[in-house]
């Protein structure tokens, strides 16, 4: 078992270093009791992003990701240690955070622009509700399918509507799940970059989870590295490279594989 | 978005029975039916246009529809709420579900006597019948919409904050929405089969009633009227229904039609 002596606020990104710290994750925990015995997802994780930085976390399989989203999001509750988010304890959902699940999660009965205004018609005005919705439609480039009803989707087009659902939300944070993981290669590398573009347009705080080394390389400024289940902080890395990234290039390849050789260290 | 109508397939639905009563004229214009048991289709067209002109026809079937519309108000206004109430207390169907199974295998006509016995031979005990006949599809089908909510959009009304009032109206009513109009649809079919039952049973009026007069009359032609205009009521309610669902539910168009 590797223990976590990292300290995850090593700051290797000067460009953030000087920025508010707008999530705080402190030596959380997180066991579950079910009927066949105690499982233990979390150990002792701590890490912190920046306002406006996009960090992914990559880990093997079971290493507890999405739990560590969900107590983000505050959908579930961590067993020990505390999340802070500008300073104050996160304790259930809110309305500065916002959460895309790996599947798109839809309302089959609502059409794409009702999806997208599900989180707001209830707490905003009508001509709020109709100005963000149409501001999230065009981020996410579905304007000709607003009408549109989520079977009638492509599974990219959901995803992208799960996003606008979460844009429109106007979220400080946007806390993405492995959002591209059932989708062929070609349209993820396409919805990467329309993530990208909608991070520099927007300016938006997003933690996203992946297994996939190369998308986090592709996206982030900070990887944070998990090591296998009960899971924590192995390492935190800083990306430094210019957008966009190049991925045939061997500061790309030479990261790449470092990141792999140390994934699949130990266990 | 309005769901077109494919007249190809419409033209074949209706050629196939026409084609059908075409043969039949045939061959019992030939003499090889029995006209005691089997009259010809000109015949029972003639039985229909009597039955109209002396206005039988439209007395005993909108007797039947009355007590079809009282008895299928009463039951929604029974089975939906009741449905919304066991399907949302888990521990409360174990209590109940083995007696709903083991009333679910007694076809709607073995009470009948009971009924009959215990209500008259009026209006009460077909009431009864259609209540029972349909209870069981729309309750059973609105336990199950309730429970079959998908938690995933549970959490994902959780995730954005809804009030749990808000979480019935824009999660629960409308998840469970899909399954309740199933129950309706097949509660209804259900109600108008148990309908004409009581009504051959109890002879009062009615288009059940009407089979046994032409029976009694030794008037095929007639049996074959109502029964046939059992058939076509049946078919034009599916019908409407189906039309409501894809009205309200535009977005089950796409998933293929339910097979029953
Ligand atoms: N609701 C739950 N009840 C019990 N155990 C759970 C629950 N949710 C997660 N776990 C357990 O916690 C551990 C971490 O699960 P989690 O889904 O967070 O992993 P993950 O890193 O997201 O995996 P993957 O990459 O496969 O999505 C697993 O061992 C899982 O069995
Ligand atoms: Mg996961």
């Amino acid at each position: 078992m590797s223990t976590n002596t990292n300290n995850s606020n090593k700051k290797r990104n000067p460009e953030n270093s000087n920025k508010e710290i707008l999530i705080q994750v402190n030596n959380i925990s997180k066991t579950f009791t079910s009927n066949w015995g105690k499982v233990q997802a979390l150990r002792n994780l701590t890490f912190s992003c920046h306002r406006g930085e996009f960090v992914t976390i990559v880990g093997p399989s079971g290493c507890g990701k999405t739990t560590l989203l969900r107590i983000i999001a505050g959908l579930e509750r961590q067993t020990t240690g505390e999340v802070l988010f500008k300073g104050s304890q996160v304790l259930g959902p809110g309305h500065d955070r916002a959460i895309v699940f790996q599947e798109p999660r839809l309302f089959p009965w609502l059409t794409v622009e009702q999806n997208i205004a599900f989180g707001i018609r209830d707490s905003r005005s009508k001509q709020e509700v109709e100005s963000l919705t149409d501001k999230s439609l065009a981020l996410v480039g579905l304007k000709d399918f607003r009408q549109a009803y989520p079977h009638e989707l492509s599974g990219g087009m959901a995803q992208r509507v799960a996003i606008g659902r979460a844009l429109a939300f106007e979220p400080a944070a946007l806390l993405l799940d492995e959002p591209f993981s059932s989708l062929d290669v070609s349209t993820r590398a396409r919805l990467q970059g329309e993530l990208l573009e909608l991070w520099h347009k927007t300016g938006k705080t997003i933690i996203l989870v992946t297994h996939n080394i190369a998308e986090a390389l592709v996206l982030s400024q900070k990887i944070i590295i998990m090591s296998p289940a009960p899971g924590s902080v192995k390492e935190v890395l800083a990306i430094d490279l210019p957008y966009p990234r190049e991925q045939n290039s061997p500061a790309f390849q030479e990261r790449k594989e470092y990141i792999h050789k140390n994934i699949g260290a130990k266990h | 978005m309005v769901k077109k109508i494919d007249y190809t397939i419409v033209l074949k639905g209706v050629a196939f029975p026409l084609l059908l009563i075409l043969v039949w004229e045939i061959t019992a214009r030939l003499g090889y039916l029995n006209a005691l048991f089997l009259p010809a289709p000109s015949k029972i067209g003639y039985a229909f246009v009597q039955m109209v002109a002396d206005g039988s026809w439209a007395v005993n079937l909108l007797a039947s529809m009355k007590r079809l519309a009282y008895g299928f108000l009463i039951t929604v206004c029974l089975a939906v709420p009741l449905g919304i109430v066991v399907g949302r207390a888990r521990s409360f169907q174990h209590w109940i579900s083995p007696t709903l199974s083991f009333l679910q295998q007694i076809p709607p006509i073995a009470w009948i006597p009971i009924f009959i016995l215990a209500l008259g031979i009026y209006e009460a005990p077909k009431i009864a019948v259609i209540i029972y006949a349909a209870f069981f599809p729309v309750f059973l089908n609105t336990v199950q919409g309730v429970n079959s909510v998908d938690p995933k959009l549970v959490e994902v009304g959780r995730a954005y904050m809804l009030s749990s009032l808000r979480m019935i109206q824009r999660v629960y009513i409308p998840s469970a929405g899909m399954s309740i109009f199933v129950g309706l649809r097949l509660g209804l079919s259900n109600c108008w089969r148990a309908l004409v039952m009581a009504e051959m049973i109890t002879r009062t009026t009615g288009i059940g009633a009407q089979i046994w007069e032409g029976r009694d009359l030794m008037q095929p032609d007639r049996i074959f009227v109502a029964v046939f205009t059992i058939g076509v009521v049946g078919l034009i309610i599916d019908i409407i229904l189906k039309r409501m669902e894809h009205r309200f539910m535009p977005w089950k168009k796409k998933y293929p039609e339910d097979k029953r």
